[in-house]
């Protein structure tokens, strides 16, 4: 026996909520068409998938040159609903004898020939697959190559991302992947995979099939959660832009990303399915009430609300607040020519960062250090000299020095200039390091907190 | 309100017709009330009203043989024609007329070898082929699986509803207080606005709405 929370149940969008009050009649009349929609895409800019050919009606269909085909491509039915009537092919098959009519390899390695493509066609043109039984045109596209990134995690067809998009906001994504039962169509009623993806950043959270939870991929058993999506943040714009471009209020947009030409529009759907909130384990109807009052200024301020309230982490929502990043007590860092990443200590108590002489020598720094050495540092440095010294031996040997006071009493390193590169942030930024003996060093590098002021620092991490 | 029935009997309207006309809209809301509410998907609300008067002709148990015999054979008929390369409409040509041959052997073992009399009429033959082409349709616009499913629960629902509407009790009831009728147009108004999860929604997203 379930027992249902009335107030978890109220965050739910259902059927009967999302026909009567979010679904947006005028972009139903542009979404329902392929063609329309992407014309529309087209012309704001927004990059979609490419068409090669259009048959509109029988009579295109005889002069039609089957021959131009391309080696691989996708024919769709220009209304089509919820992936029904695609053909997906992947090359040519090989013809054994001149005699032999064209054939073209489809997913599941299933061969389908040109007359067989034709009578699909001509299917496709009476209507069959349509959303209203009218008669329909079909389309051929450019078979979109799927990144490396995804190929690991399904064997065939083409995962894609869909984003849900009220009032220019993103509202909730997914990552859809096809499976083999699915015969390489992404729609999740079909037998794909859906993974919720953190809104905030890009990454997905936990996956689905036929609306009960999974941990691997069906077909390859790769993990599902944990995928850093990318190009999110241009994702996340091009949601927005296609909601503009369609001038719809509640949209899904559905996107792929091309080996070769990145992030492009595969459709738009005003009647986007609801799985999506199983998905990402929460509910749409709150989402889009929360958002129901805001207007927005342009694409990034979208972006920036949206990953505001509905990014998954606190941590997230703190950076996009502040501005700054949080990070824990030790942090891999790159700096100068150094090629692999070493782990650096954060200090707060100190104000410069310092490297080991070690770490010097490696990144190129051994003259300075060999110029330090031939100094003769006084011994009796205290508060009221060494300033004074720091500035005599600066101006005497041409080398950058600084006093540091620590528990061990006074001293004068050398400084270099360096960049310092946070890995796993966008943060490189150009600063002094004093080299340190080597002796007062438990990490190489220590990162002072001069160099900190993009971060917040959690102590626990 | 009786008063108004017998006026439409007596004006020459048969009962039989004025009950069926009559309890059109009941039946609406109840199927109505099933989408919407309890979130049952059936085929749209025209075929599933004549499915539920095919029954009242071919009565519920010869109903049900029927049905499910199109189902199959349906079923093994798209088996058969699906790799012939033709026409979307030749396909459906062939379809419709090996059902009707398939109908024929039907009424000759119910009526020979089940030994049942009452004549079933063509009408409730002919909606029931439409809804063997309706499953054919759906079946390309929501797949195989799904097509199947909407059917079947298409015909529970009819059956169901045939039961309730074609009992002695709500017969009399429909013609006694024909208002029932224009009750149930409000009702559908007031259905047709609720914004809530349906029951099915509830069992579908229970993992989100645990307690």
């Amino acid at each position: 026996m379930i027992v249902i929370s009335k107030e978890k149940s109220k965050k739910l969008l259902g059927m009967n909520a999302r026909n009567l009050l979010f679904i947006d009649k005028s972009a139903t009349a542009i979404s329902n068409s392929k063609i329309k929609s992407k014309k529309r895409l087209k012309d704001f800019n927004i990059p979609v998938s490419k068409t090669i050919a259009t048959i509109k009606n029988l009579e295109e269909f005889e002069n039609f040159d089957f021959s131009n085909l391309p080696l691989s491509f996708v024919l769709k039915p220009n209304k089509g609903l919820g992936g029904e009537g695609i053909i997906i092919v992947y090359g040519k098959k090989k013809k054994k004898s001149i005699d032999e009519e064209d054939s073209w390899i489809m997913p599941n390695k299933e061969v389908i020939t040109l007359t067989k493509l034709k009578s699909h066609i001509l299917d496709i043109l009476n209507g069959n697959f349509s959303i209203n039984s009218g008669n329909d045109t079909a389309l051929f596209e450019e078979r979109v190559k799927v990144i490396p990134l995804f190929s690991k995690f399904t064997k065939q067809g083409l995962p894609d991302i869909r984003i849900i998009v009220y009032r220019n906001i993103p509202i909730m994504a997914e990552c859809r992947i096809p499976t083999i039962e699915s015969k390489g169509k992404a729609n999740l009623h079909s037998g794909g995979v859906g993974v919720g993806i953190d809104i905030a950043n890009g990454v997905t959270t936990n996956a689905i099939l036929k609306n009960s939870s999974i941990e691997i991929h069906p077909d390859t058993g790769e993990r599902l959660s944990g995928i850093k999506i990318p190009y999110w943040n241009k994702i996340l714009e091009m949601s927005i832009l296609s909601s503009i471009a369609i001038n719809a209020k509640f949209i899904g947009v559905d996107i792929a990303i091309d080996k070769n030409n990145g992030p492009l529009i595969l459709e738009v759907n005003a009647r986007p399915g609801l799985a999506i909130q199983i998905a990402n384990n929460d509910g749409l109807k709150e989402r889009l009430l929360s958002v129901s009052k805001i207007k927005t200024k342009n694409p990034q301020s979208s972006i920036r609300i949206a990953k505001e309230i509905f990014g998954g982490e606190i941590e997230e929502e703190v950076s996009e607040i502040t501005g700054k990043i949080i990070i824990g007590k030790k942090v891999k860092v790159l700096i100068g020519s150094m090629r692999t990443p070493i782990e650096a200590k954060i200090d707060s108590g100190a104000y410069r960062s310092s490297i080991s002489e070690d770490i010097a020598k490696e990144i190129g720094y051994n003259n300075v250090l060999e110029k330090f050495n031939k100094i003769d540092i006084p011994s009796n440095l205290n508060i009221g000299n060494i300033k004074i010294k720091e500035e005599e031996l600066t101006k005497r040997y041409h080398i950058k020095l600084k006093s540091i006071r620590s528990v061990n009493g006074f001293s004068i390193r050398p400084v270099i200039t360096a960049s310092l590169e946070f890995c796993d942030t966008d943060i490189n930024i150009e600063t002094d390091f004093t080299i340190a003996q080597r002796s007062y060093m438990r990490y190489p590098i220590i990162i002072g907190r001069k160099d900190l002021s993009n971060f917040l620092l959690d102590v626990t991490k | 309100m009786e008063q108004l029935s017998l006026f439409l009997i007596q004006s020459g309207i048969s009962q039989n017709t004025l009950y069926i006309l009559l309890a059109i809209p009941v039946v609406a809301l109840f199927i109505v009330f099933i989408r919407q509410i309890i979130g049952f998907e059936t085929f749209n609300l025209y075929i599933t009203i004549l499915s539920i008067l095919a029954f009242f002709s071919t009565g519920l148990l010869y109903g049900i043989f029927f049905v499910l015999y199109i189902l199959i054979f349906e079923i093994i008929l798209k088996y058969l024609i699906k790799n012939l390369t033709l026409h979307h409409t030749a396909k459906e040509a062939l379809t419709i007329s090996f059902i009707s041959f398939a109908i024929i052997g039907a009424l000759y073992s119910v009526h020979v070898i089940f030994n049942y009399h009452h004549s079933i009429s063509i009408y409730a033959i002919l909606i029931l082929m439409l809804l063997g082409e309706s499953l054919a349709t759906m079946k390309i616009k929501k797949g195989e699986r799904h097509g199947n499913y909407i059917y079947i629960q298409t015909i529970i629902i009819g059956l169901l509803i045939y039961m309730a509407v074609g009992s002695y009790d709500f017969r009399t009831t429909i013609i006694k207080y024909p208002v029932l009728s224009l009750i149930a147009i409000i009702f559908d108004v007031y259905v047709g606005r609720v914004t809530s999860l349906r029951f099915t929604e509830l069992f579908r997203f229970r993992k989100l709405i645990k307690d």
